[in-house]
């Protein structure tokens, strides 16, 4: 654990000083120094904070179900999103009144519409299990069906435009976008740590958490809220980054060794992804860039298999 | 409700939909012309050509691929003992897709018999890989590695998809590529998927039983008599010729395979025979009804199957589950 540490903080250093691009340490030109300032060093705060953002949001959903398929996904927040985008876009048709429409649309819908899971899933039965997760797919297919549809009766410029801003990516990373993200973000992980004992007592029976004096049902629904708040907030200013939510946990997990990891470790295990598969997709197809999300999810996903099958083998 | 009951409410229902699909279309045809042309008779072609080569092939090409994926799904789940696996969630759906596209793109001219036969090829290939890492997590078929693992797999498998069609400048045909289509049928077609539906579904229903027995643990099933390893190596087989002949006909339709044996839940119809009729019958009126649905509404643009399978399904479940309290098992 405590070597998966080291290397994890290191790893982190050195890429945030990589994705720089330039020698900090001796002497900048001008226009050097403006590019640094004024898009790399916000970009690299973005990565940081939506990779975090996301891992934990996912650590927490996935520790609160107790079922390891769980992200922000399962709580419709990436459909909601996106729904909430697409619609904004229809209806203003493409006349956006300010910049700070869409990430705050995005993420109010997200978090209506965990909500809505909630009441909906709560009503029936408990909330753990198979319950959530149907109703959450559920309700996510109803709304990605409605961002379809709406995208296919709208100009086809606006479909482009909104698939450019929910493909998961940094390109438009700004120090206005920074700090817009930066409050909520730190209130949100402040929470998740000092939230970090009670879901993982979650991660027991109910009843023996019941048992000890918790109250496992009310902690799973706070776990849940706050897990899906994390993901909206991550959402709505960088779009989709599911795969991030779903992965980073699991890597954390299986890389650094113990069962319960420390919760910066998962943190960082998210950010390091995203931080390293933004600075791909800027490398490679030159002049443009791929988003970070793709990269991701084609770099990420044999990686993560193998991850898997190593760990099952030294086992 | 009974078993029973909900059989026959389902077949009706199936029944009124056949008609209401055969009879609603661009083109306006009398009850009398429709029927004539569905019985073949010539003496009004152009009815003949509607009916016949128009919306016959494409019902029964709907109701089939609805059926092969609501199997496969119910397959896929009580297999891998876990209430959100389906051949989608593995990534076998999206392998399959994959392989029709490559041999597609590859050789734009090829037989289509060749393409379905790609298509299964893609379903294999990615059903081996779980079954190597099966192999390789030294655990068995189930397990929640695997899960993930599948998930993983059909997510680089979906971004290969759109990136093979966006390189080859196919983006306004992207919707229909991931989200199931039904636009082109023929006769051809069908006489190509037919068979291996059929082939397995039959073995779906005589495995049914047996596999039902998997859901106390591989032990337990093995001291009730079931051959654990050929009751498994049957059940992948027939998910993998249901799950790549229903791509091959109609891309990968999502959230059927998922949703409708979640429908009829184990607690509604107990034996598992009938719970697989009932499904292969939700499964056809889900598909059956969604293509009418994206029928009806494509105007401007022609709208996907999937988003009609996915809100019409979404709808139902969500409804479903909220109308009634479940009583505690």
């Amino acid at each position: 654990v405590k070597r998966y540490g080291f290397v994890l903080v290191a790893a982190l250093a050195v890429l945030s000083l990589a994705a720089l691009r330039a020698n900090v340490f001796g002497k900048l030109a001008p226009w050097e120094r403006m590019a640094v300032v004024e898009f790399r060093v916000p970009r690299i705060l973005m990565a940081l904070m939506l990779g975090s953002g996301m891992a934990l949001s996912g650590w927490i959903a996935q520790s609160a179900t107790r079922n390891p398929l769980a992200s922000p996904e399962i709580l419709t927040v990436p459909a909601a999103a996106s729904f909430g985008v697409m619609l904004t876009l229809w209806l203003s048709k493409g006349q956006l009144l300010s910049s700070h429409l869409l990430p705050v649309t995005a993420a109010s819908c997200g978090i209506v519409s965990a909500l809505g899971v909630f009441l909906c899933a709560g009503r029936r039965r408990g909330l753990d299990g198979s319950g959530l997760l149907l109703i959450g797919i559920s309700l996510a297919s109803l709304l990605s069906a409605g961002t379809l549809f709406i995208a296919l009766n709208s100009p086809p410029n606006l479909y482009q435009y909104a698939i450019g801003y929910l493909t998961g990516s940094l390109a438009r990373a700004s120090w206005e976008y920074v700090w817009m993200l930066l409050p909520a973000w730190w209130l949100l992980m402040w929470a998740a740590l000092l939230a970090r004992r009670q879901v993982e007592a979650l991660l027991f029976e109910d009843e023996l958490v019941n048992g000890l004096g918790g109250r496992a049902d009310i902690s799973r629904r706070l776990a849940l809220c706050l897990s899906a708040a994390l993901g909206a907030v991550c959402a709505g200013v960088g779009g989709n980054f599911a795969f991030l939510g779903f992965a980073a946990p699991h890597i954390a997990r299986r890389a650094s060794g113990g069962v319960l990891q420390p919760l910066w470790q998962v943190a960082a295990t998210g950010a390091l992804l995203l931080l390293a598969s933004d600075m791909i997709g800027q490398t490679f197809w030159r002049p443009g860039e791929v988003p970070a999300g793709i990269v991701m999810a084609v770099a990420g996903a044999p990686l993560f298999v193998l991850v898997l099958l190593r760990r099952r083998a030294i086992q | 409700m009974k078993t029973g009951a909900i059989v026959w409410l389902c077949t009706l229902a199936l029944l009124a939909l056949c008609v209401v699909s055969l009879g609603t279309g661009t083109a306006t045809l009398g009850a009398r012309e429709a029927w004539n042309g569905l019985l073949g008779r010539k003496d009004n072609l152009e009815a003949y050509l509607i009916m016949r080569e128009a919306r016959l092939p494409r019902l029964l090409i709907a109701l089939t691929v609805g059926s092969a994926l609501a199997a496969a799904g119910l397959l896929t789940q009580t297999l891998f003992r876990n209430p959100l696996a389906t051949p989608s969630v593995l990534g076998i759906g999206n392998a399959a897709n994959l392989g029709l596209l490559l041999a597609v793109v590859l050789a734009p001219d090829l037989h289509e018999s060749t393409a379905v036969m790609a298509s299964f090829g893609g379903a294999a290939a990615s059903a081996l890989v779980i079954a190597l890492m099966g192999a390789a997590t030294q655990s068995k078929m189930d397990g929640d590695s695997l899960i993930v693992g599948g998930t993983m797999l059909a997510a680089l498998e979906a971004s290969l998809v759109v990136a093979i069609l966006f390189f080859h400048g196919l983006s306004n045909t992207m919707l229909g590529w991931t989200l199931g289509r039904l636009t082109q049928v023929d006769w051809a077609q069908i006489t190509l998927t037919l068979p291996p539906i059929a082939l397995g579904l039959a073995a779906a229903f005589v495995l049914a039983p047996q596999l039902e027995a998997f859901l106390l643990g591989d032990a337990l099933a093995a001291s009730l008599g079931v051959r654990v390893p050929l009751v498994e190596l049957g059940a992948m087989a027939s998910i993998v010729v249901l799950a790549g002949a229903a791509v091959a006909a109609a891309g990968p339709v999502p959230y059927v395979g998922l949703i409708v044996p979640h429908i009829f839940t184990r607690k509604r119809v107990r034996s598992p025979r009938w719970r697989l009729a009932a499904c292969l019958l939700g499964g056809a009126l889900l598909t059956g009804f969604a293509e009418l649905l994206a029928r009806l509404t494509s105007q401007r643009q022609i709208i996907p199957l999937g988003i009609w399978t996915m809100a019409g399904g979404a709808a139902f479940f969500v409804a479903l589950s909220l109308s009634r309290k479940e009583r505690p098992a």
